[in-house]
């Protein structure tokens, strides 16, 4: 199965929105913990795990520790 | 989202939310959660629902104080509890302890923890925690047992409830790596660690099996990614397994565990529809595979009846259908193992209620199991009390996704539990007698009853707590006194605690009522506990109890005897037992939360009943 960055983008806003309760949520490269007080470490697992079964991909710890962007984990995305 | 049930649940709960229908979107999320989930799932229904509400409990809904702390970090499962708590009907109220600190929070006398007074305390921690010296030994497992022993004693002081993890094991370190005699010796001194303590719980503790979790959970249990970023341990994958064996326990505790399974036929208890396959067209039992799948889930059935759990059958079909594949097919199950049977064409809600009038119990003590989601949707629509689990498509798969909601949990399993069914279908013969008598004591008369009396001993303590933990509707004072507590009670030579069976020509119904009263000062009584078992409600035992009663503590120099009612949501059957019996109201007015009630024992005559008594043998006289 291979996406277009638009599908990708789509699935990625779907799991920041549920995540962060956020419906209405544009998500941009640049949204980022500072944007965002909901955006704690229990948010990151949960976006973690949401994101790697739904692209099934695999986030290294060191990515896990140090995600605070969005666009970092777009990076990761097959 | 990984589970469609709950995301087309939640879609459906953010829509009443954003039309400012927060009630209709509670209830779209609680149907939502009776789905599959997982980490991801419960905190999005957490985080919605502490949105939803500003983070308070709903309107009406009971909040307990929840502490939660771990050796490692437990912040990441507050949002599991929270979700799932709220499918269970109540609200935690959370403190949560920085990681690290939990021995010194449960021993210090003014630790944040103890300053919060919880309610329920919920500690995890994992093998690593475990400190065994370098290949372990005896005095490594016994430094082990006393130092875990020494924490729980004191975490009986002031903490609640709690409930503490017995050690899950190393999942990494393998033979292959450690060497196989090191591996072996780690794993042999953590089992043994865990036995010795599950059978040393001071009052008030109860035991979390963590090593069946994740036995369950499997590879997953364990994530090093999370625990070298998180401190966390078990990962995220496990927290629904632990918080469902958490609660199970907590729901068997407060006596709101399930008691009834009702299952639906077709394409549940058999593969295919009996009206347009035929009797011999369904599948079931060898031959096929669906026909293999659902004859392992009436063997799973059945297991649950030898536990204790009721089954009732509630399937749209021509009754004759039904009872012609039962008496023609070769399966597990037969029409006698269920206590009761509604196949008919009828609303599948209404005749819930008839079966819970039927049974005489709740309906929030029913879990009810249908094939079609057409079906579930409608009763849960209808009868929000009833559980009705969300069921994958595959019949292979309906025993898993029941067990591991826990429905049916118990604290221990006792005779009772085993005879359950036999004695409610002695109850449909001792309907046909009552319909048959021209008057009430005609009946009673006939029926022969004997009652026994004996003291609370080791033989039956299981079922007293078990019927502690369980009576709601004929109980006073609704104390759910556990092992533990009953213990100490017993060790206490100013404190009585007497059962008593009930036995009549249609059977036995077993160990079915118990008081515990205590003696204070100067001939004063008082009655701690005193309930019976719904199965024997009406039959006139009470009455008999309530002799028993007062030739004992007479026979002890007791002059006045005190009782309270304490109100709940269920026992108004007992609200007006005491002045019945000629206590007087004491303080607290009829309709208080609490009444207290004294009896003067001087003149007081026996009342009548139609039991005739013999006592066990360890009763002093």
């Amino acid at each position: 199965m291979t996406m277009t960055t638009e599908e990708k983008h789509a699935r990625l806003q779907e799991i920041f929105r549920e995540a962060l309760d956020l419906p209405d949520l544009r998500l941009t490269e640049d949204f980022s913990v500072a944007d965002c007080p909901a955006w704690d470490s229990v948010a990151t697992v949960q976006i973690v795990l949401a994101t790697e079964a739904a692209f099934n991909v695999r986030v290294p710890t060191e990515k896990v520790a140090t995600l605070h962007r969005a666009g970092d984990l777009l990076a990761l995305l097959p | 989202m990984s589970e469609p049930f709950f995301a087309e649940a939640l879609a459906r709960a953010r829509a009443r939310r954003a039309a400012q229908d927060a009630p209709g979107a509670l209830r779209e999320l609680r149907g939502g959660l009776e789905g599959a989930l997982d980490y991801a799932t419960t905190v999005a229904a957490a985080r919605f629902l502490e949105n939803t509400t500003g983070g308070t409990a709903p309107g009406g809904w009971p909040s307990r104080r929840v502490a939660l702390i771990g050796a490692d970090s437990v912040e990441f499962l507050r949002p599991v509890i929270r979700a799932l708590a709220f499918r269970d009907g109540w609200w935690p109220e959370f403190y949560t302890a920085p990681f690290g600190v939990w021995r010194q929070e449960i021993l210090g006398g003014q630790s944040a923890l103890r300053m919060f007074q919880p309610e329920v305390t919920l500690v995890l921690r994992g093998w690593r925690s475990a400190e065994l010296p370098e290949g372990g030994g005896a005095a490594g497992i016994e430094s082990v047992v006393e130092a875990e022993e020494a924490l729980m004693r004191r975490a009986t002081e002031g903490l609640g409830l709690v409930l503490w993890p017995g050690f899950d094991f190393p999942g990494e370190e393998t033979a292959v790596e450690v060497g196989r005699d090191k591996a072996y010796a780690l794993r042999a001194a953590l089992v043994e660690v865990n036995g010795r303590l599950r059978h040393e719980l001071p009052p008030g503790v109860l035991w979390v099996d963590l090593a069946e979790a994740q036995a369950l959970v499997g590879l997953t249990w364990e994530d090093a990614r999370w625990w070298h970023s998180a401190r966390q341990h078990p990962s995220a994958a496990a927290s629904v397994t632990l918080v469902e064996a958490w609660l199970a326990l907590l729901r068997a505790r407060w006596g709101v565990a399930r008691k009834v399974l009702v299952t639906d036929l077709d394409n549940t208890l058999w593969g295919g529809i009996v009206g347009e396959d035929g009797v011999e067209g369904v599948r079931v039992g060898p031959g096929s595979p669906t026909g293999e799948a659902h004859a392992a889930f009436q063997e799973y059935l059945l297991t649950l009846k030898e536990r204790g759990v009721l089954l009732a059958v509630c399937s749209k079909n021509n009754p004759a259908d039904a009872a012609e594949v039962f008496a023609r097919r070769k399966m597990p199950l037969a029409r006698e193992d269920f206590a009761a049977w509604r196949v008919n064409w009828e609303d599948k809600a209404e005749n819930l209620r008839v079966l819970a009038r039927q049974l005489n119990v709740g309906l929030d003590s029913f879990v009810f199991v249908d094939d079609n989601p057409v079906e579930r949707a409608r009763v849960r629509e209808a009868l929000p009390e009833v559980a009705v689990p969300e069921l994958p498509a595959d019949a292979a798969k309906f025993a898993a996704q029941l067990k591991h909601r826990r429905f049916f949990e118990t604290l221990a399993v006792s005779a009772e539990d085993q005879q359950r069914h036999e004695l409610y279908r002695t109850n449909q013969q001792r309907a046909e007698l009552a319909a048959g008598a021209a008057t009430v004591e005609d009946f009673l008369r006939g029926l022969d009853m004997v009652a026994e009396q004996e003291p609370v001993s080791e033989k039956n303590v299981a079922r007293v707590e078990q019927l502690l933990a369980r009576t709601n509707q004929w109980n006073l004072t609704t104390r759910r006194h556990g092992m533990g507590e009953l213990a100490a009670l017993r060790a206490r030579p100013d404190v009585l605690l007497q059962v008593f069976r009930l036995r009549d020509r249609c059977g036995d119904n077993g160990l079915v009522g118990l008081w515990i009263v205590r003696a204070h000062l100067h001939g004063d009584w008082g009655i701690d506990t005193w309930l019976m078992s719904c199965r024997v409600i009406g039959r006139g035992l009470e009455d008999l109890m309530f002799n028993a009663l007062v030739e004992m503590i007479r026979a002890r120099g007791g002059r006045r005897l005190r009782g309270i009612y304490r109100a709940t949501p269920k026992n108004r059957l007992v609200a007006a037992l005491l002045p019945r019996l000629g206590f007087a109201l004491e303080s607290g007015h009829a309709d208080a939360e609490e009444q207290l009630y004294v009896l003067d024992l001087e003149g007081v005559a026996p009342c009548p009943h139609f039991i005739r008594l013999t006592r066990g043998a360890e009763t002093p006289a």
